[in-house]
């Protein structure tokens, strides 16, 4: 009996889809949640971006803006890549791996922190990146994810912060 | 863009897609000129044409010619007065038909009977060194002490289905194996008996019992 | 304060870039971040290194190694023809890519295959005597010791621009952009180990030289692309010699979607003329002169669709290609098999469905795939194929595969093939360096 509901348990895990972008965990939690800000340097005209725009960007689809990622295996980064691009650690490895063998190019840059990663889009006008940490240097502004601001309740990018 | 629009365009290139899938190939004509569809569905040549090269399909024979594997070579009771000229009626002249005794070859140029069946035989020239001195598709081969210009077999190389397809020529064994072409039978390996460019060949390895002469560099080794 | 000038190649399409200085200290509460000495070397260093990164040169590559095992009877006559009766190990592909991002907005990709052919390929006679090519000669280098020297095969080496957002314009040799398998292209990304017959009898050229413009555009969660392609076409010198006046146009569209997880489906185009020529030269009138002859030369049309489609752990890829060809009269070549007659025109169609699902159990995926093929060859009318197999991610970069499959060519017209099926075990380790 056991071995059926477990059997069944591992199915479902399987088949079951992804968590919903967007929506907050719905499971009782008393750990707060952190929005990741997508962030692009202030002389950008982009204000904002859907979340599908976002995943082609970081897919490496769109030239005209140079995404910069955290590093694998960061909370944030595993939290982005779940949330953005639908993609576990090893699936996004798989993926760049695979594009470079197709010919396509290969991934962001990694920066070793958020902190760096927004100093360094203030400096480079074209890049984009997200992270956690504040607060952000000047220089540097947040877009708008599907229209909604980080502190909306509805704004689909977050992590939920360890329980202390 | 709109979405719509991108589908209503996908859609469309499909069609013309698959439209254009009718435009090239036409099942009812995959052969070049003056061929046909084999029962292996490749193309050869049809009746009283030859191949012109490997690739360059089949062209037909001329007036008083006849098809005999690769080449055209004259019917019976004509011969080219040289290699390239068309062929004449050979009337008392080469290849014409002759009787030791009884009919002899009246023009002096072709004043020897060779004997082909009994006394009936064809007129043709002695005397030659070389097949260079013989007319085009004629070889010099010695009998005894006398060097002549032989003519090529009768039916060599001609396409036939069945044996009843070369019955009456002297090459007489229909090949239905891969080439179903008429090959002469019951050759010499040594002396090797076939014309020139053909080479009597040993096919019990075959399961034949028949020696035939086939074009050179064709008979199987081991 | 460090005021960098950076120009960064291929990143940044408005051109050069000036990364800017930070702004005079502002507020207490980012004065600290400005000040602070470490960071700005960080910073520095971090600059450095896009800026290093975006103009090297990469170099990075993959390979396989099969153990290869045919099951059929010893007494198969496919042992006599094609396939070796011995089970063999083999290193197989070993790929290397050149890349590099070579100014604003240009980028160019080399690829080359090492081989260890031409030795051991197998030459036959006229009149059936089988050869193996023995490329061994003594290594000067000790003089002692004989090596055997292999080739290279150019993959592909491309340049390309990109004009706009929507269009890039590639040119060189590439891919041809057709279907799921010619474009995965390596064994780390392809599922199964062997490629089907409809992929492997390029019904379209794997590969073309001339000029290619892509593009794609978005429209909400869907992605709509596009490739047009002009080349060389096929050709016995294709990648570098065009033998007649008409040159091939291809093109793809391709429709990428979320329906279920992925879902994309692509229609592919290729038509062109083949040429092959001799040419012979002589004396005429104390001139030489060449004659120049068309020995082999056909117009082809290649239409192909195809369809991936991945919900959860499933995944679906499938694809249908057809290819119709009519010689030129005078330029009909013999039967490869049949030497004494010709080759018709032909309409070769067929297809393959691969199904697999990825299990989250050591990253498992079994597979199953189906084949068939109507070939071009009038004399082997039928080939179906399938195969059943495990392929396992053990890394991002190591692949692990092994599969039994199995093939048959029915209706066989010729005395050559057999009219028997094949079977074959194959383990493969794939890797990307």
């Amino acid at each position: 009996m056991r071995s059926i509901l477990a059997t069944g348990a591992l199915l479902a895990a399987i088949t079951a889809p992804a968590p919903a972008m967007g929506d907050k965990p719905s499971y009782p939690t008393t750990s707060p949640t952190r929005p990741i800000l997508v962030i692009i340097a202030s002389s950008s005209t982009v204000d904002s971006l859907s979340l599908d725009d976002l995943a082609r960007i970081f897919d490496g689809q769109t030239p005209e803006l140079h995404p910069l990622n955290l590093p694998p295996g960061s909370r944030e980064r595993i939290g982005f890549d779940q949330l953005v691009l639908g993609r576990s650690p090893d699936d996004i490895a798989r993926y760049w791996i695979d594009r470079k063998i197709r010919g396509q190019g290969g991934p962001p840059r990694v920066i070793p922190n958020g902190r760096l990663l927004a100093r360094i889009v203030a400096r480079l006008p074209g890049t984009i990146g997200y992270t956690v940490d504040g607060p952000l240097p000047p220089g540097v502004k947040v877009l708008r994810i599907g229209g909604l601001s980080p502190d909306h309740p509805r704004y689909p990018l977050f992590i939920t912060e360890k329980p202390r | 863009m709109p979405l719509s629009a991108a589908h209503f365009h996908i859609q469309w290139a499909t069609v013309l897609i698959v439209g254009l899938g009718a435009c090239l190939y036409d099942p009812d004509d995959v052969c070049s000129r003056n061929q046909e569809r084999t029962d292996t569905g490749l193309c050869e040549c049809v009746a009283g044409t030859v191949p012109v090269g490997a690739t360059a399909g089949c062209e037909l024979c001329g007036d008083h010619e006849v098809a005999a594997g690769d080449a055209c070579i004259c019917a019976d009771g004509y011969a080219r007065a040289a290699e390239g000229e068309a062929c004449g009626l050979a009337s008392g002249g080469l290849a014409a038909p002759c009787a030791s005794g009884s009919l002899p070859c009246a023009d002096a140029a072709y004043d020897y009977c060779r004997p082909v069946d009994g006394t009936d035989g064809y007129c043709t020239s002695t005397g030659c060194t070389g097949s260079d001195e013989c007319p085009s598709g004629y070889d010099c081969v010695e009998d005894g002490a006398t060097r002549y210009c032989r003519r090529p077999p009768t039916g060599q190389g001609a396409p036939c289905a069945t044996g009843a397809d070369c019955d009456g020529y002297e090459a007489s064994y229909c090949e239905t194996y891969q080439a179903h072409i008429c090959l002469v039978p019951d050759c010499s390996i040594s002396p090797d008996s076939c014309h020139e460019g053909w080479v009597c060949c040993d096919l019990s390895s075959l399961g034949l019992s028949e020696t035939l002469c086939v074009e050179n560099g064709l008979c199987p080794t081991g | 304060m460090i005021r960098l000038a950076l120009v960064v190649a291929g990143v940044f399409p408005a051109g050069e870039i000036q990364a800017q200085s930070p702004v005079a200290p502002a507020p207490a509460n980012t004065a600290a971040v400005a000040a602070d000495t470490a960071e700005e070397d960080a910073i520095a260093a971090e600059l450095r290194a896009i800026e290093e990164e975006e103009s090297r040169l990469h170099i990075y590559g993959f390979a396989d190694f099969t153990f290869t095992a045919f099951l059929m009877d010893e007494s198969s006559r496919w042992y006599d023809t094609y396939f070796s009766a011995y089970p063999t190990f083999a290193v197989g592909n070993l790929n290397l890519y050149l890349e590099k991002r070579i100014a604003p907005r240009w980028s160019s990709l080399i690829e080359f295959r090492l081989l260890y052919l031409p030795n051991g390929a197998e030459e036959v006679s006229d009149s059936g005597v089988v050869t193996q090519i023995d490329t061994s000669v003594l290594d000067y280098e000790d003089q002692t010791e004989y090596l055997r020297w292999g080739g290279i095969s150019i993959e592909r080496a491309w340049v390309e621009y990109r004009i706009h957002p929507l269009a890039t314009l590639r040119a060189g040799q590439w891919l041809t952009p057709y279907g799921i398998w010619n474009a995965d292209h390596g064994s780390p990304v392809l599922i199964p180990i062997r490629r089907p017959f409809v992929i492997g009898q390029s019904l379209f050229p794997r590969s073309q030289t001339g000029l290619l413009l892509h593009g794609s555009r978005a429209f909400g969660d869907q992605t709509l692309s596009y490739r047009l392609t002009l080349s060389n076409g096929r050709g016995p010198a294709d990648t570098y010699l065009d033998l007649d006046h008409n040159k091939a146009v291809g093109g793809r569209l391709a429709l990428d979607t979320p329906w279920l997880d992925q879902f994309t489906a692509g229609v592919s185009l290729y038509t062109g003329t083949y040429s092959a020529r001799s040419r012979s030269y002589g004396l005429r009138n104390d001139e030489v002169v060449a004659d120049d002859t068309l020995i082999e030369g056909y117009r082809e049309l290649a239409m192909a669709a195809d369809l991936r489609a991945r919900s959860g752990p499933l995944l679906i890829d499938t694809e249908v290609i057809t290819r119709q060809g009519t010689y030129a009269d005078a330029a009909r070549p013999p039967d490869l098999l049949v030497p004494t007659e010709q080759q018709p025109d032909y309409f070769a169609y067929g297809g393959y469905v691969l199904a697999g699902v990825r299990l989250p159990w050591l990253d498992l995926m079994p597979y199953v795939m189906g084949e068939y093929m109507h070939p071009m060859w009038a004399t082997v009318p039928h080939i179906w194929e399938g195969a059943i197999g495990i392929n396992m991610r053990a890394a991002p970069t190591v692949t692990l595969k092994t599969q039994f499959q199995g093939a048959r060519f029915s209706g066989i017209r010729n005395p050559v093939m057999p009219d028997e099926p094949i079977l074959a075990w194959e383990a493969q380790v794939a890797w990307v360096f």
